[in-house]
């Protein structure tokens, strides 16, 4: 199974639909994150989107765009069948950043949750692919 | 008399007072950590000290509700896990 995206946004950036669960267990939020595929972080969104997804806090960052709150969330993405705890860093500057190419974005994945998956783009699309191992 | 140049220090809210103390103690405590627990380990910390370990994140997570005050005055981490203090975006 695989995500498959048509590049959006000014500059055309690559993005995938990911999943986050509530802490409160009151439901799930679909948010769109431009793949930056030499990211450092997992996942960055916004502090506001973190403290509602936080299950446990992880550690702090200080990075060229101020202090990022690590917090463990659920991370899903149902139709591949993925769904795992990581650490996503809340830091509004990259999340403006993001938008700034286009308002669907809400933040950025990178490398160590991309590890996850084959992935690949051609001129036209992005993609992402998962093999669940038990 | 001259006025002190300095500025008051900035008051942290107590999450986020609270974060900083985990996150110093658990810079600190990593070479122990890394030494002690197997790899993968998820470590739980409360007001900068050790308090629970587990093989999974749940089981910690179960463990660490029994002990704290606050679920956000904790702070859980894997053994032998590289992460970065400090770090770059290039995003933008």
């Amino acid at each position: 199974m695989e995500q498959r995206n048509p590049y959006k946004g000014e500059p055309l950036r690559p993005w995938i639909a990911v999943v986050f669960e509530k802490a409160d267990g009151s439901g799930k939020i679909t948010k769109q994150l431009i793949v930056d595929t030499g990211g450092v972080a997992a996942i960055r969104i916004n502090r506001s989107l973190l403290f509602k997804i936080e299950i446990r806090p992880a550690d702090l960052q200080k990075t060229n765009f101020g202090l990022a709150e690590g917090s463990w969330v659920w991370v899903e993405i149902p139709k591949l069948g993925f769904r795992k705890q990581m650490v996503a860093y809340g830091l509004d500057r990259v999340v403006a950043a993001a938008k700034a190419s286009h308002s669907d974005f809400e933040g950025s994945v990178g490398l160590p949750f991309l590890r996850e998956f084959e992935y690949g783009g051609n001129e036209n699309e992005f993609w992402l692919r998962y093999e669940h191992v038990p | 008399m001259r006025a002190s140049a300095k500025k008051p220090a900035k008051k942290l809210s107590p999450r986020l007072s609270a974060r900083y103390v985990n996150n110093r103690a658990f810079w600190r405590l990593k070479p122990y950590i890394d030494k002690t627990y197997p790899p993968g380990q998820y470590i739980g910390l409360v007001d900068g000290k050790i308090v629970a370990d587990a093989a999974d994140f749940d089981t910690l997570h179960e463990k660490l509700k029994l002990i704290e005050k606050r679920r956000d005055h904790s702070m859980v981490m894997q053994a032998g896990v590289n992460y970065l203090r400090k770090a770059i975006d290039l995003l933008g």
